[in-house]
């Protein structure tokens, strides 16, 4: 990648948050824990931005508040550290995919920029919330490579 | 083969400088008439001696004695006139290695002859066709400026050719720095001149050399304003290595001003990154940290210069940025450099480092950080102070004293454990550095807070007695914080419960063992420690508390070993005598007070003893057979109820454990009676607690006798023999279980389905040691496991074994492709059920899982 492709070479770097501990109820069998926003925060948080080797949680693409749990399903929203990076689709497609891989299949699930953070935000939520959009990116081989790599757990 | 060997003879010969005046003509004909090598072995050259060798030891050979100078150096020139390369090419090394030996006044009246070979050898190689391309691309620079860029890439292609000339280089790197804007060009055509530069320093060194001056200035021009991060990356490798030959450059080009040459480079360096250290924020100031630090471990003067740039920069901004976290990092940097001080600029003296100037500022900066109100920031002191301490002079003597008076109260008093444990850890590292420090102000502090008696006084005594042992590594401190401990636990009043009785015991062990791991000799004190120890306990003064007998028997155990040790050298019989006596009644004190004890303190003390039994070495025989007469009768369970019988068999395998750890004669006898126990039911896990050496030979005696036992065991009590044989597999290392497993497999898979939560959970584990371990075992077995494993996921009444099913599925994920790619589709269906677990650490295990089945066969997983 020359310079050029590079559109933000020398970002902010935030610091990540510590792993959560495990409370006493979470260890009772009887208990029932119910999906909260952390859970699913944690399992954005270690996705790996396409151009930098960090992620997206110390990158501040991805903040805990920005990551809410309703009863008719799930939002997230991201933000993209510059306003026209041409990186943001992926970022949300990485962050659907992911969520389609760990959450239960009843949830249904919103992607979206944060407002106000991305010249196309229109053009890149359309693009996530149409469902087969989605699944033909999928089938596209070289795209779902691209999309693994940022999924791939690096620790 | 004799050749070489003769030539080495001969070397050595001379190197020993025997009297060789006599022979030195007869000896230089011997050898010179192999000059020059022309050898090729032979393919089945079973002493695969290379022509390169003999070459080598030749030249060697002849430089190495300076009276050869009269009938080498006339061989030399006339070898040079030979027609063939490689003999001119080894005239001329030779010629090269020779002139230093020989010394001027030798080589002089042969100086003139030399010249004009040299002359007429380069000039014609200067008709080489390389040379004739080199000189055609240096001049095309000269062209029209759309030209360049592939002029600067031919130029690369050719700085790689191995044969390229010294003449060449010099005027292909001349023609660079003359004739190209190097900064007007794009960022590609910029990195081919790096990559060109790169490629001569890296394999040319020696020929970019003699540029001296011309060349530094030269990189200069080019680097100077150079923006993108990968050319820098370049840049910045080459100033190191700039940086690191710089003493030879000041040989070559002593005219030249030097010290301003590299003070010029790295004033240039030091420019560029200026802006990214004021950053802290920003991605790019870690990684500019880390090549400066580079830099400035390049070389000294290096270092100096560096450090004396970047200290006051740092400090600047740690003043300039309020909010922590930079803060943080900037000083992390700062530690980082304080490092490099420490193994640079040590040779130097105090007044010229780069540091001596800042010290003052640097020090005060560490000290007030250690009041600071934030956590990070006070353990960021204190890791400052520890490294200030490494370096002599940093610190003087007021400081210390500071710094040592604020580490003690922090690491009694600070509220979080984590600045007490780092202030602890800081004060034993300057215990080594600075013993009278640790002596004079730490100690009086730490006997103080011992003396006062009260329950609840303002530090626990144990916080105390930690920091004692640990700055007490020191041998002088340790023996002087031995006698304070001992008189400590003899004061009924100050060692008032058991707990603290615990951590004053705990201390000792500590400092013992340090003792023991730094070999230093203190058997005296040992044998002293002894005698006291039993003082202690005829007293009654060692009645410690259930949970920390343990620290007792390794006390024991070390002080065993150390005094064994002496105990066979030193003392005469009498004496032995009363040791061992003494020792007894330490073991037999321990040992009979598990009669007393509950069922579990019991096992702890059993557990507890083992080492110790282990440590007497010899003596085991006659502990064994008393243990063995006491615990028969209580096996046998006459008046005995449950618990007693349990609490003696925990005894018995613990102590049958010492002696089969020990491959004790009546470890055996031992071993068939706990097997055939084994009906005591879950006990029997115990058994298998066998760690290293031994593992293999217990595992082969017994495995065939659990397997047997197993056929004949009525069905309820089958799983017993199982749990004994998952636990067993855990330990046994690899080449064994290669020859054992796969008789042993169908039972392994019996018992992940037999219906027993906790043999289900023991056998996962070894499932997953062996899946990480011995993958290749298991390849077969994946289409049997993976269902099994799946319906694990699915067991309503264990959380953990549904959790470790899931982790072992995860593992199996990384067995080779063809084995697990049929079972993908089914795994990522069946785990969605497990993704809506009601418990969240299932539901956490489950998406790690199915993350890793759902980029099976991508790139990132192979």
């Amino acid at each position: 990648m020359a310079a050029a492709d590079v559109q933000n070479f020398n970002p902010t770097v935030f610091s990540k948050s510590s792993s959560r501990a495990v409370t006493e109820s979470e260890l009772d069998e009887a208990a029932t824990d119910p999906i909260d926003d952390r859970e699913v925060f944690d399992h954005l948080r270690c996705i790996k931005d396409p151009e930098h080797p960090l992620t997206l949680e110390e990158l501040n693409v991805l903040d805990r508040d920005h990551v809410r749990v309703g009863d008719d399903g799930i939002d997230v929203e991201f933000t993209p550290t510059i306003p026209h990076c041409s990186m943001a689709t992926l970022i949300g497609l990485s962050i659907r995919v992911k969520l389609i891989r760990v959450l239960p299949a009843r949830l249904k699930v919103r992607v979206a920029v944060t407002p106000g953070t991305h010249v196309s935000e229109g053009a890149i939520n359309k693009q996530l919330a149409d469902k087969e959009r989605v699944t033909a990116a999928l089938e596209n081989n070289h795209l779902l490579e691209v999309v693994n790599q940022c999924l791939a757990a690096h620790d | 083969m004799c050749m070489l060997s003769s030539i080495v003879w001969f070397h050595f010969l001379i190197d020993y400088s025997l009297s060789t005046e006599n022979f030195s003509e007869d000896l230089f004909e011997v050898v010179s008439c192999y000059f020059p090598i022309d050898y090729t072995p032979p393919a089945t050259d079973p002493y695969a001696v290379k022509k390169d060798d003999l070459v080598l030891m030749l030249r060697s050979s002849l430089a190495a004695y300076p009276g050869f100078a009269p009938y080498c150096l006339p061989l030399l020139l006339d070898k040079l006139s030979s027609d063939m390369q490689s003999a001119k090419i080894d005239s001329l090394l030779t010629l090269a290695e020779c002139a230093e030996p020989y010394g001027a006044e030798s080589l002089k009246p042969f100086l003139p002859s030399i010249w004009q070979a040299v002359k007429k050898e380069v000039c014609r190689y200067m008709l080489n066709a390389l040379g004739v391309l080199v000189t055609f691309l240096v001049d095309r620079l000269k062209d029209h400026h759309s030209v360049i860029p592939h002029v600067l890439r031919g130029l690369l292609a050719s700085s790689g050719c191995k044969n390229l000339l010294e003449e060449d280089i010099a005027s292909l790197l001349r023609g660079i720095f003359k004739e190209v804007q190097v900064q007007a060009h794009m960022q590609a055509d910029r990195r081919a001149v790096f990559s060109t530069i790169a490629t001569l320093l890296d394999h040319r060194l020696t020929d970019v050399l003699p540029l001296g001056a011309d060349f530094v200035f030269g990189f200069i021009q080019v680097l100077d304003g150079e923006k993108d991060p990968r050319n820098l990356y370049i840049g910045f490798r080459l100033v190191c290595i700039i940086c690191a030959h710089f003493p030879i450059v000041l040989v070559f080009s002593v005219f030249q001003s030097n010290k301003s040459i590299l003070d010029d480079v790295l004033h240039h360096i030091l420019e560029d990154c200026r802006h990214h250290l004021a950053e802290p924020e920003l991605k790019l100031f870690a990684p500019t940290a880390c090549l400066l630090q580079e830099v400035a471990s390049s070389s000294d003067p290096a270092c100096c210069n560096v450090l004396s740039e970047v200290v006051p920069m740092l400090i600047s901004q740690f003043q300039a940025h309020p909010q922590n976290s930079h803060r943080k990092a900037l000083l992390e940097t700062l530690i980082g450099f304080l490092k490099i001080a420490n193994v640079f600029c040590q040779a130097e003296n105090n007044a010229s480092s780069p540091l001596h100037r800042d010290s003052d500022q640097i020090s005060t900066l560490f000290l007030s950080l250690l009041s600071d109100s934030a956590e990070e920031m006070r353990s960021v002191g204190i890791h400052g102070i520890r490294v200030l301490t490494q370096q002599p002079k940093l610190l003087d003597k007021n400081r210390q004293t500071m710094a040592a008076d604020h580490l003690v109260r922090a690491a009694l008093t600070d509220g979080s454990c984590q600045i007490r444990k780092e202030s602890a850890e800081t004060l034993a590292q300057m215990s080594l550095t600075h013993p009278e420090v640790i002596h004079n102000e730490v100690f009086p502090v730490l006997l103080d807070k011992l003396k006062d008696g009260s329950i609840d006084g303002s530090t626990p005594h144990e916080d105390v007695l930690l920091v004692l042992a640990g700055v007490s590594r020191h041998a002088d401190t340790g023996r002087d914080a031995i006698a304070h401990i001992i008189s400590y636990i003899r004061d009924p009043a100050a060692c008032s419960t058991h707990t603290r009785l615990a951590a004053a015991l705990e201390a000792l062990l500590s400092i013992v063992t340090e003792w023991a791991s730094s070999g230093q000799s203190l058997e005296s004190a040992g044998k002293e420690l002894v005698v006291q120890l039993a003082a202690l306990a005829r007293a009654g003064r060692l009645r410690v508390p259930e949970g920390h007998v343990k620290v007792v028997c390794d006390l024991l155990r070390l002080i065993c070993s150390m005094v064994t040790l002496s105990l066979d050298v030193g003392l005469g019989e009498a004496g032995r005598t009363a040791q061992k006596l003494t020792l007894y009644t330490l073991v037999w004190m321990f040992l009979l007070q598990a009669r007393g004890s509950h069922s579990e303190q019991g096992s702890v003390r059993a557990f507890s003893v083992y080492p110790a039994v282990n440590g007497i070495q010899s003596r085991t025989r006659y502990s064994s057979r008393r243990v063995s007469a006491y615990l028969e009768t209580r096996l046998a369970g006459g008046g005995d109820d449950d618990a007693g019988r349990t609490k003696a068999f925990n005894l018995w395998v613990w102590i049958s454990k010492a002696l089969v750890v020990r491959a004790h004669p009546r470890a055996n006898t031992f071993k068939s009676k706990s097997c055939a126990k084994r009906r005591d039911g879950p006990l029997s896990r115990m058994h298998c607690n066998v760690r290293l050496m031994y593992r293999q030979r217990f595992f082969l005696e017994t495995s065939p006798l659990l397997v047997a036992a197993f056929h004949l065991a009525p069905k309820d009590m089958k799983p017993h023999y199982l749990v004994a044989l998952s636990i067993m597999l855990r330990y046994i290392p690899h080449q064994v279980m290669l020859s054992e497993f796969p008789p042993l497999l169908p039972l392994l898979l019996e018992s992940l389905v037999c219906g027993d939560a906790d043999l289900q959970l023991s056998t996962l584990a070894a499932l997953s040691a062996l899946l990480t371990d011995t993958p290749q075992l298991l390849i077969g077995h994946a289409d049997t496991i993976v269902p099994l494993l799946l319906t694990l996921t699915r067991r309503e009444d264990s959380m953990k074994l549904r959790i470790s099913a899931l982790d072992c599925l995860r593992i199996v994920s990384s067995l080779p492709h063809q084995v697990v790619f049929p079972h993908q589709q089914q795994v990522i269906r069946q785990l969605s059920a497990a993704l809506d677990d009601k418990k969240r650490l299932v539901r956490q295990a489950a998406a790690k899982t199915r993350g890793e089945w759902c980029i099976l066969g991508s790139m990132v997983k192979n």
